[in-house]
């Protein structure tokens, strides 16, 4: 295909006039565009534990976990996230656990001290350990999207569901919203 | 880093249990998070989709083969629905869009404004390629199909007000800054993900079912930017030609074409007619608007329950205080009565986009139906490139275009 001077530069000229438009269309829209693609998050103080992240997301293991901040964490032998109420024996036997999948791990400090340890790959984040850790606790555990499990879809499906608005997207250079500093 | 509000006060009034001061020297283990990935992932997305149309634009306009356009087709839905799960797309963007020209703090990522622009770009200029072979939604349903339930044009002609509204209530939603209702009402989701949106799963099966017998029941009555790209489409100056051969007029592309999107040849003889309808169709269309407005506004009444806020007033004025939306939004300090006051606003504005909404569809109606009566003269069956989902399948039905290969072939 041979192309001439003329149709070469009405061709450029068409091209030119096109970009101008767009980019006046598009230029004062120009700070609003996120070159980082931002992430879906819970924002920990507006989370109510409600347990809807569990199956509201579009994955069928939701991308959501429970963190744990040790920093704010009491390290208490009676855990009130990690133990059903009126547990009779602190052992780790599992029907002492509200954790449905055993994802919490305990394991002896120094007395009377007790760590917790949240295995991400068994946390289906159903909140029940956050919502007891939250009511009774410190607040320690709390549940947060998991950047590696999430899809990053355009509308979270959980966001659109959630009944105290808690999740928002945040700009890449944030792509935590943690409890503590 | 962010700090919480919430642990700020906390630290100040004490927690309810003193973190402990170890005495075996036990230091906080590192938190454990996912790794975000590279931010270069997004747009992977872009090259794959550029690549896509470059090669669907080549299935077509240079080698006019089939089989390369459902290979190409085949590898959109490998990538874009089973690898990206069937996100991003070009369908769920339309509303980013509409929240950045509508919604004062909106922000947009620029993976998904590309995913808006390119495909309404190659539109332009070569024609809904992007519909055709990039798109995981079409792909199903291109594949699906088995035979078309004939069904009169002025049938499906009627059904593309449907997106009209879609469009309407999608910018309603942008404007009130509700949830990308496009994404979430999309019936394919539950296909692409194990999960999704309750109850979905039935328009999921109706929507796979009637794809069967219909050729993409949801790229034609149903999706947003499928008609954006059609009107585009409209300018284009690359069009597909069944054959590069004079006509014979066999009508065989005309029967097999699914969308029903060709033209036979056509020799209008009195144009007399056609003059006498121009004002009975004015008038059925200036009816229509005013029906459809009526329709749209009554639509706006219900559609506005898809944002939170005119949601979680109904509740309250229902006193369903025990709900965990009405408790969380009185502990978060929130007004009972500034939210009667949001709600409205936002009704309003729902009832304004869907009734102007209204009035565009009816327009487009009359246009469209009109367009039925008027008669073009034409030498040979063409594409009407609106309409045309470049599946190929009438150039490789033409007996003009055979003949010309085999000739070919004997030389």
């Amino acid at each position: 295909m041979s192309l001439s001077r003329r149709d070469l530069l009405k061709k450029l000229f068409l091209w030119a006039t096109g970009g101008t438009v767009a980019g006046l269309i598009l230029g004062p829209w120009f700070n609003r565009i996120a070159f980082k693609r931002r992430l879906w998050q819970i924002d920990p103080d507006k989370c109510t534990n409600c347990g809807l992240c569990e199956n509201a997301c579009v994955k069928f293991h939701s991308a959501v976990r429970c963190v744990h901040t040790y920093a704010i964490c009491g390290y208490c032998d009676l855990c009130s996230g990690y133990y059903r109420q009126g547990t009779a024996m602190l052992d780790t036997a599992p029907e002492r656990q509200i954790c449905p999948t055993g994802a919490i791990e305990r394991n002896f400090i120094e007395n009377p001290y007790f760590e917790y340890r949240i295995n991400r790959e068994l946390c289906i984040g159903c909140g029940r350990c956050a919502k007891n850790c939250e009511a009774f606790g410190n607040g320690s555990l709390y549940l947060q999207i998991d950047q590696e499990y999430c899809s990053h879809c355009n509308q979270c499906a959980i966001a659109a569901v959630c009944p105290a608005n808690a999740i928002r997207p945040t700009e890449a250079s944030l792509p935590y919203l943690l409890k503590g500093g | 880093m962010y700090k919480s509000p919430l642990t700020l006060i906390l630290s100040e009034s004490g927690f309810r249990f003193p973190q402990p001061d170890f005495a075996s020297g036990y230091e906080y283990p590192p938190m454990v998070l996912g790794n975000t990935g590279s931010f270069l992932s997004a747009y992977g997305d872009i090259i794959v989709l550029i690549i896509i149309m470059t090669l669907t634009a080549a299935a077509i306009y240079r080698f006019r083969s089939r089989l390369f356009f459902l290979g190409v087709t085949l590898a959109g839905l490998l990538y874009f629905g089973i690898v990206r799960q069937g996100c991003p797309c070009a369908v769920g963007s339309v509303q980013n869009v509409l929240a950045l020209f509508l919604h004062p703090e909106a922000r947009i990522d620029l993976p998904v404004l590309l995913f808006f622009l390119l495909p309404l770009a190659a539109a332009l200029f070569l024609g809904r390629l992007y519909c055709g072979g990039a798109c995981p939604l079409g792909a199903i349903q291109e594949l699906l199909f088995i035979k078309r339930l004939p069904i009169p044009r002025t049938v499906w002609q009627t059904l593309t007000i449907v997106p009209i509204f879609y469009i309407g209530a999608a910018a309603a939603a942008a404007w009130t800054g509700a949830p990308n209702i496009i994404c979430l009402s999309d019936p394919f989701l539950p296909v692409f993900h194990a999960g999704g949106v309750t109850g979905m799963g039935i328009l999921t099966a109706v929507f796979l079912a009637t794809s069967l017998i219909l050729y993409r029941p949801y790229c034609r009555i149903i999706c947003p930017y499928g008609v954006m790209l059609s009107l585009a489409a409209l300018f284009s100056g690359k069009r597909a030609t069944i054959t590069g051969h004079t006509c014979s007029d066999c009508k065989l592309c005309n029967e097999l074409c699914p969308a029903d999107a060709i033209s036979p040849p056509d020799n209008p003889i009195d144009t007399e007619e056609a003059r006498a309808k121009i004002l009975p169709l004015l008038l059925i269309t200036a009816s229509l608007m005013v029906v459809l407005a009526f329709a749209g506004n009554l639509a706006g009444r219900y559609l506005s329950f898809v944002h939170t806020d005119v949601r979680l007033n109904s509740l309250i004025i229902q006193q369903k205080t025990e709900s965990t939306e009405v408790e969380s939004f009185l502990e978060q300090g929130g007004k009972p009565e500034e939210l009667a006051i949001t709600a409205g606003k936002i009704k309003t504005r729902f009832i304004t986009i869907m009734t102007i909404s209204g009035v565009v569809a009816g327009l487009f109606l009359g246009i469209s139906l009109a367009s039925t009566d008027f008669r073009r003269y034409r030498e040979s069956a063409q594409i009407r490139q609106k309409e045309c989902f470049l599946c190929t399948r009438c150039m490789n039905t033409c007996p003009r275009e055979k003949s010309k290969k085999l000739s070919e072939k004997v030389i």
